[in-house]
């Protein structure tokens, strides 16, 4: 009887202890985000407040100037940020139909053989090292763009815009398929049996229905194109100022502002490098929000 | 089965080209009214594309001072510039845009002889000689920096080796400029059987001279290894302050306030810097005071260079 | 009719994106493979990457005999039993006897030299004097250099142009990643699917993973340098590569994880209960076992993803391309530098533009993760199959 006692109490001291570990490993997540943070934003806002050892720096200069040129200590990112947003926007606008009908075609028109390639292909697609769509872009799209450019040169926003484009497609395919594939049976069949043709049936039942996982689909493709760097610095042209005008003009983007010029930078540079750290991440925590939001309000339905 | 297959395919290629194709046109147009409308048309005809290189990197702290701009009180660079980061990226993109103009270490002419062409500066070719007497006016040193108690005897072996008539002999045939009518031979039974670590960074521009310089090195003392991160000049100068690096590199001169930690100095060689240019461009002359009309904007278009 | 042909444009509009989605593909791959394949062989996998300079002593004993089928602008020495031929600028080795003394050569410090063809002679020490060969040595010069005495220096280059280096700092990069990443995000994901309840602390999790998920890699890129090289001191290393790539795939660890402990249905659990088993008895005898294989393609994904990671790895892992290995002591070590493949593509591409280079390197990379993407999907299709 006694015994028994101790060995219950063994069995529930372990199962507690294991508790405790599963736990552990899951707050690594919250502890590394809280590290991030503290790492990222202690040197990155470190410069807009008195006090700081390499001076100090407005913030309204950083997030509003159009100028970045450490040399003479101006570093507005405010230009970059518009450019990324164009950079982003852009992206999505070609991106997201190409992927929404590519996912259709895979979940619902091509015959089972044709999906059974057409779906490997994209998921290849999203296996290709960042570094070589940048070669891709610097070799094969700017020699391209450059033909139809009123500049000298096929370093641009559209150079960007394309490279971005096919790199967020396979995120964009792949959430939108598995939300078409969550779409009941019953729903298409409905809509067949009220005499609606195939094509129909998609664009007025399915896609509606799917809504929500095509929302997240996008979501996800803004964070990855706003995200990307390897990708797009050779393609960008990074002048250090200036909003692109057109689609043809050089851009500096957020990203690429830090992978440039960190490997030099020292002091109050390098401390407003990570200070467009913390823009991106903000950005990052925005798009969280909203995905939030959409997968929160799916979910009611 | 096969034959759709090859169908497919070759739709495919026409799709993907006609879509990307389309884009561009559309677009143009749409472009053509906003060029229009804002303020500088930069249009394609003999327009300068200028490059330079990113904010911090040697070369281009070198180019702007020798040259004489984007400093304190001075013309800053033109805000329409591509910025490229590095040595091989700007040869490669100048090799392949008719329009553009950039500036490179002599290393990488040298590498990229045929795809790029080296201008004269001042009616001055680019080569070494002229710059070892001084009339070629863009040229930098190659600066070698070390904190003297973290030396051991591996680096101080290759202090000498790099300074003797083997070591420039080396400098000498990777494309730098050396003067090595006066050094000595080295004499390695100084020292015998070192063996060690070259721990070593730096400088882009310098690294492959480096590498092959301590490749020699380590064949003359099989037991010495040597490592070259290559993480720019500044880094370089930092890291062999703090010990990082036994031996840090930099493409420019060391500024005064990296001096104040008792840094040591010496000067590897001498390495031009060439302004360079697409071979189909006609344009074989540019003056010190061009180069700063073209990087400052003043001068955009390539009639103005042309005489 | 107009609806007909709405649909008929919507159907071409639909097969015209699928075209041009895997258009893309073909196009990229293409071009990689167009541009790097002459580059690949087994010398690219498995050579050093920097060429290798070595003086070495050389003494021969006896006469040796020319092979037959030498080409005639090859220089031949009786004394070594080596050919010697001009290729572009250099003299490269491309005949050696079995028993000649390039295969006793000693170096500087009396250590054992590995020459092999395709090295390059770049230098010929001999009775005191010294001859350079390059294409404007006299050619009868050379072949009396090499003949003249049983006693000479030849300085020998091995050729690099290799990835073998990166080849090994990015499989260690991959365990380190893994070993740290894999019990973290397994365990973590554990927590969430088997004992969380709903609440406060489950939504914070899942909100951290959410937002590590998104975090752009460079933005890794620059805490890893802050907190690992920094901070903890392990300078630029593998260890520091690694540990940042730990926390970059914590997200994509967890949610495969719980995709496939979710997938595991109920009453298997029940029945486990119902015999008596308690919670971790369950777990680690019924639930992980029928979990393992969803973890394990979740696993090899993430190799997949650290293989092509580049901007997380720019500042902490270094740029000069060598084995992981202390050179005091010889051992391998992750607190030593390294480059993996995609920075140093990186760096090929940026200080030399040798897009040729970088896009050799691209095909191992695709060749790599097509192998994984394969492997994965064999493993996903024996795993559903295994549970109807």
């Amino acid at each position: 009887m006694k015994k028994d006692m101790s060995l219950n109490k063994r069995r529930v001291v372990l199962e507690k202890f294991f508790h405790g570990v599963f736990l552990l490993a899951a707050l690594i997540a919250v502890l590394s985000v809280a590290l991030i943070i503290i790492f990222i934003f202690g040197k990155g806002l470190a410069p807009f407040f008195s006090g700081n050892e390499y001076g100090t720096y407005s913030f309204i200069d950083f997030i509003t100037g159009l100028k970045w040129t450490p040399q003479s200590g101006e570093y507005g990112v405010g230009y970059m940020i518009v450019n990324s947003i164009f950079a982003t926007f852009g992206a999505i606008l070609v991106g997201v139909p190409i992927a929404l009908f590519t996912a259709v075609f895979i979940a619902e028109i091509a015959p089972k053989w044709l999906a059974g390639i057409v779906r490997p292909a994209i998921e290849l697609l999203a296996a290709i090292p960042s570094v070589l769509y940048g070669v891709f872009g610097f070799a094969v799209i700017t020699p391209l763009v450059k033909q139809f450019s009123p500049y000298p040169t096929g370093d641009s926003l559209l150079a960007v815009i394309i490279v971005l484009t096919i790199m967020i497609l396979p995120t964009i395919v792949a959430v939108v398929e598995t939300a078409i594939r969550a779409v009941p049976k019953s729903y298409k069949e409905g809509s067949l049996a009220l005499g609606a043709s195939k094509i129909q049936t998609i664009f007025k039942v399915t896609l509606p229905a799917a809504r929500s996982g095509i929302l997240t689909g996008i979501i996800l493709g803004v964070g990855r194109a706003i995200g990307e760097t390897m990708a797009v610095i050779l393609v960008a042209g990074n002048p250090e100022s200036g909003i692109a005008t057109t689609i043809f003009s050089r851009v500096r983007l957020l990203t690429t502002n830090i992978a440039l010029e960190q490997g030099y930078a020292a002091k109050l540079h390098e401390q407003m490098l990570f200070s467009t750290a913390v823009v991106l991440f903000i950005f990052i925590m925005i798009i969280n929000l909203v995905l939030a939001q959409i997968q929160k309000r799916g979910g009611d339905r | 089965m096969n034959l759709k297959k090859l169908l497919s395919l070759v739709a495919v290629a026409t799709v993907s080209l006609s879509v990307v194709a389309c884009e561009g046109q559309t677009e143009k147009k749409e472009d053509q009214k906003t060029a229009e409308s804002t303020e500088t048309p930069a249009l394609k005809e003999g327009v300068i594309d200028v490059v330079s290189r990113e904010a911090g990197s040697g070369t281009r702290q070198a180019f702007e001072e020798i040259i004489g701009f984007n400093g304190e009180g001075q013309t800053p660079l033109t805000e329409n510039v591509t910025i490229k980061d590095g040595n091989g990226v700007v040869a490669t993109y100048v090799a392949e845009n008719e329009q553009s103009i950039g500036y490179v270490s002599f290393v990488t002419l040298h590498e990229n002889e045929g795809s790029i062409e080296g201008l004269t500066v001042d009616g001055v070719e680019a080569t070494p000689e002229n710059v070892l007497n001084g009339d070629y006016a863009v040229a930098r040193p190659f600066e070698m920096v070390y904190m003297d108690e973290n030396l051991t005897d591996v680096e101080r072996a290759f202090i000498e080796f790099a300074a003797s008539q083997d070591g420039l002999d080396i400098l000498d045939e990777n494309g730098t400029i050396v003067d090595n009518s006066k050094a000595e031979a080295f004499d390695m039974t100084k020292y015998d059987q070192l063996s060690g670590n070259l721990m070593m960074g730096g400088s882009t521009s310098t690294e492959s001279v480096v590498k092959a310089l301590a490749d020699e090195f380590c064949a003359l003392f099989p037991k010495v290894t040597y490592e070259y991160n290559a993480t720019g000049s500044s880094a370089g100068v930092k890291n062999a302050i703090d010990g990082t690096y036994k031996l840090g590199f930099a493409s420019r001169e060391i500024k005064d306030s990296e001096l104040e930690s008792g840094l040591q100095t010496m000067t590897l060689c001498m390495d031009g810097i060439a302004l360079v240019v697409n071979p189909t461009n006609e344009v074989e002359d540019i003056s010190t005071e061009q180069i700063k009309e073209v990087y400052t904007g003043n001068i955009t278009e390539w009639s103005a260079l042309a005489k | 009719m107009s609806r007909k042909v709405k649909d008929q444009l919507c159907n071409m509009l639909i097969w015209l994106s699928a075209a041009f989605s895997v258009g893309i593909l073909v196009l990229v791959v293409g071009f990689i493979f167009s541009k790097g394949w002459s580059k690949i062989s087994l010398d690219f996998l498995f050579n050093d990457y920097e060429s290798k300079t070595q003086y070495v002593t050389l003494e021969s004993d006896q006469a040796y005999q020319a092979p037959a089928s030498l080409s005639e602008s090859a220089l031949f020495s009786e004394n070594l039993g080596v050919a010697l031929e001009l290729k572009e600028d250099h003299y490269e080795i491309v005949w050696m006897d079995k028993e000649s003394p390039l295969k006793e050569a000693t170096n500087n410090a009396d250590e054992k030299v590995k020459i092999s063809k395709g090295d390059c002679v770049q230098q010929i020490k001999v009775s005191g004097k010294s001859l350079k060969l390059d294409k404007k040595t006299d050619q009868e010069e050379i072949v009396k250099a090499l003949n003249e005495n049983n006693t000479l220096v030849m300085k020998v280059m091995s050729v690099g142009g290799g990835i073998f280096p990166m080849i090994v700092s990015t499989l260690l990069l991959v365990l380190v990643a893994l070993l740290f990443s894999a019990p973290i995000g397994i365990l973590a994901a554990i927590y969430l699917v088997e004992y969380a309840k709903p609440g406060k602390l489950v939504n914070v999790i899942r909100f951290a993973t959410e937002i590590l998920a998104g975090i752009p890699s460079v933005v890794y890129g620059l805490f890893g340098m802050l907190m690992f090289v920094n901070t903890l001191n392990l300078g630029m290393s593998i260890l520091a590569g690694g540990l940042t790539l730990t926390i970059l795939l914590l997200p994509t660890m967890m949610r495969t994880t719980e995709e496939a402990l979710k997938v595991v249905p109920m009453s298997y659990r029940e029945a486990s209960y119902g015999l008596g088993a308690n919670k971790i008895q369950t777990l680690s005898k019924v639930v992980l076992p029928s979990a393992i294989p969803g973890i394990l393609v979740g696993v090899i994904l993430s190799i997949g993803r650290i293989i092509g990671e580049s901007a997380a790895l720019l500042f902490t892992i270094g740029t000069f391309a060598k084995l992981p290995v202390n050179p005091e002591s010889g051992n391998f070590s992750l607190l030593e530098t390294g480059t993996s493949l995609t920075v140093r593509a990186y760096i090929e591409v940026k200080e030399s533009g040798n897009v040729e280079m970088a896009a050799a390197i691209g095909i191992i990379i695709l060749i790599v993760v097509f192998t994984l993407n394969l492997f994965s999907r064999l493993i996903a299709k024996k795993f559903s199959k295994a549970n109807n």
